[in-house]
């Protein structure tokens, strides 16, 4: 029970949090005019409502959920094993993700990139090793032509001696 | 008589050789996107969206209309032959499509995939020219009331015709309005929600959501099974074998009902592709000619799915273009694609850009046909593509995600932004929160909320007007219509099941 009713209390308690933080929003009121908070409060209204009633629903009624539209034409599946999770996978995924973004102003694009397609294939489970760093290699060489030489997408050079792989692509003369 | 002028104008320019580069990548990506089960519909269309930053407004929009409309029918190709769905609207596939193959005619069941795809896509590309511009000329009788009133019923729609629990869903949109509350309100300048941050006075892209929400939530969903797709069977004889024109005949009424109906619901904001292809699939079930033979591998229980998945692309277009409201995730991305070259489309779009409206009309025929080639000749390199590993491309995804990030204005906390909205868009999947509500209040809950102050500031802040006048009343009626239509059917469902436990 607790559990299933955790995630509309969460939500309640940001709704309540927001709403009193809307509330010191700094404006000059002008007279007959809404203010700028009472269009977030309708959404907080809406937010904190709903975790209200179907923490209530789940505690009180215990029927079935009131579902969209669509549920009725869902044809019943065959009963598939669930499928087995790995949240070691998944915290090793937002911490590589984290990394990323906190190496790449230092290492620039080029490195960074290449150093995280190579880590979080590993991560993923793929052991093919040739593989991983040759592809790693011209997925980051392609991203480097396609947007640093063809599109003009301004990434991050990173510091020096890093910064060097991004100038590389400068040099590359425009044939087009 | 104008409009078919227009319309030929429209394919003038469309021939132009960038539109039509990027139609054909657009369908390319689209038919790659379909066949990847990793990579769902919308997630391909948002991972597009950074990347026509610096194009032409058209292009763009071709490139990912051509990618919506050719994602529908890519997935059938791994449905049919692996029983692997690429996208949730491939899943009613399985039941006839995979069944088919399994009954030795694999060919053909892929046959019938791609006459219904062009099918139901050339009737929804036809009835979108129609109705396109009559809506428009209508909605120039709107003002701020029957706007908001207009995007409100696109939103709840979404919320009461989905799948899932009902207040997820109102949750999910709440927080995707709140979302787009983040930064300067426009009408004071005040700062709300900001936390002292200057980089969040700004606001939050809706580009950071969407990529962040579909792409890396996704990936990070999958990361979490270790990416346990099951390896494929080899496929020796994957190609396409087209029906007779005699076996056409015997379903050529189903045929254009599945359209229609495919077409109608696209017209419903809040409804797209899959929504389409289950319902079309499950009224052919219970009143089909053949009813009792669906999930034996019948040529009906491909067309009705398909025919209705792609009938679907224009009619949701028709009030994307003519209303500005997007009625899907893949949709709503468009209408971010507009919004990043600084066009609103509405009734305007039709007056201020005639010409590019009707170049993407003309693109949607001549994407399907090209899609129709594609998907012919280039079945088995396409299904090739499954030998990558899941972890590989997941890994570029995620690079593509971040160059998105980074694209728009080059600073790292955008870089943080969308990972911290890829780990709720994974907690939302996780939680059976829906996605898609979320994503259309972040784009929507702007348009709403300048209509909604506007309407207050015009009418000295009564509320009653939303319900007095007469367009905007009939509206509210139809979203009450539709907001109640999940609890009739849960109330006669019920009363079903005490029936039948009296029995």
């Amino acid at each position: 029970m607790v559990r299933s009713i955790a995630p509309y209390l969460i939500g309640l308690l940001i709704s309540v949090g927001l709403w009193i933080y809307s509330g010191t929003i700094d404006y000059s009121p002008r007279p007959g005019e809404l203010g700028p908070e009472v269009w977030p409060r309708l959404a907080i209204l809406l937010m904190g409502g709903s975790c209200l009633f179907e923490m209530a629903r789940r505690m009180l009624v215990k029927n079935e959920d009131a579902t969209g539209f669509l549920e009725a034409f869902e044809k019943e599946e065959e009963k598939e094993e669930p499928e087995p999770v790995y949240p070691g996978l998944l915290i090793g995924g937002i911490v590589l993700m984290a990394i990323y973004a906190v190496a790449v102003p230092y290492l620039g694009f080029i490195f960074g990139t290449f150093l995280f397609l190579a880590a979080f294939m590993y991560v993923g489970g793929y052991r093919s090793h040739g593989v991983i760093w040759g592809m790693s290699v011209f997925v980051t060489l392609a991203c480097g032509v396609l947007f640093l030489r063809v599109a003009y997408v301004s990434l991050p050079r990173g510091i020096e001696p890093f910064s060097y792989a991004n100038d590389i692509f400068f040099m590359i003369p425009r044939v087009w | 008589m104008d409009i078919l002028t227009q319309l030929a104008t429209g394919f003038v320019h469309c021939l132009t050789p960038i539109n039509m580069i990027m139609l054909v990548v657009g369908i390319s990506l689209g038919l790659l996107i379909g066949v990847l089960p990793g990579l769902t519909l919308v997630m391909g269309v948002a991972l597009a969206l950074p990347f026509t930053y610096k194009m032409d407004v058209t292009a763009s929009i071709v490139l990912l209309t051509a990618m919506y409309v050719s994602g529908t029918y890519g997935g059938a190709f791994t449905a049919i032959l692996f029983r692997i769905p690429g996208e949730p609207i491939d899943v009613p596939m399985l039941w006839d499509g995979y069944t088919m193959g399994r009954n030795g005619k694999p060919a053909k069941a892929l046959g019938w995939t791609l006459v219904s795809a062009l099918g139901g896509g050339l009737l929804s590309a036809v009835v979108m020219v129609a109705l396109t511009e009559p809506l428009a000329k209508f909605a120039l009788r709107f003002s701020s009331p029957e706007y908001f009133v207009i995007v409100m019923f696109g939103l709840l729609s979404v919320v009461a015709i989905g799948k899932g629990s009902l207040a997820n869903a109102f949750i999910s949109m709440a927080v995707g309005i709140l979302i787009s509350t983040v930064g300067t309100d426009p009408v004071y300048g005040a700062y709300r929600f900001t936390f002292g941050s200057p980089i969040l006075a700004d606001g939050i892209e809706f580009l950071v959501v969407m990529v962040g929400a579909y792409g890396v939530g996704e990936v990070l969903t999958r990361l979490e099974t270790g990416f346990s797709t099951k390896p494929i069977e080899k496929v020796s004889n994957a190609r396409t074998e087209l029906p007779t024109w005699e076996e056409f005949k015997e379903v050529k009424g189903m045929f254009f009902r599945s359209s229609v109906i495919g077409d109608l619901i696209g017209l419903l904001p809040g409804a797209g592709a899959t929504i389409a292809s289950f319902v079309s699939y499950g009224i052919e079930a219970k009143f089909g000619r053949r009813a009792k033979d669906m999930g034996t591998g019948i040529a009906e229980g491909i067309i009705a799915p398909q025919a209705a998945a792609t009938a679907s692309v224009g009619g949701a277009l028709v009030h994307l273009l003519a209303l500005g409201i997007p009625g899907s995730g893949a949709t709503a991305v468009i209408l971010g694609a507009f919004m990043l070259h600084g066009i609103q489309p509405g009734p305007q779009v039709l007056v201020s850009s005639a010409g590019m409206v009707y170049t993407i009309f003309a693109s949607l025929f001549l994407g399907l046909a090209i899609m129709c080639i594609i998907g012919y000749f280039a079945i088995r390199p396409l299904v090739k593509i499954l030998d990558f590993p899941e972890a590989v491309v997941s890994a570029y995804v995620l690079i593509l995600c971040f160059i998105g990030a980074l694209s728009i204005r080059n600073n790292v906390t955008d870089l943080w932004l969308i990972i911290a909205f890829g780990v709720i868009g994974y907690g939302f999947e996780r939680m059976k929160f829906p996605l898609a509500p979320l994503v259309l209040g972040v784009i929507l809950g702007p348009i709403a909320e300048d209509s909604f102050m506007n309407t207050m500031i015009s009418f000295s802040n009564d509320w009653t007007v939303f319900f007095t006048r007469p367009i905007s009343g009939t509206i509210v009626a139809f979203t009450a219509i539709v907001i109640a239509l999940p609890f009739i059917q849960h109330a006669l469902a019920r009363r079903k099941g005490i029936a039948a436990e009296a029995k």
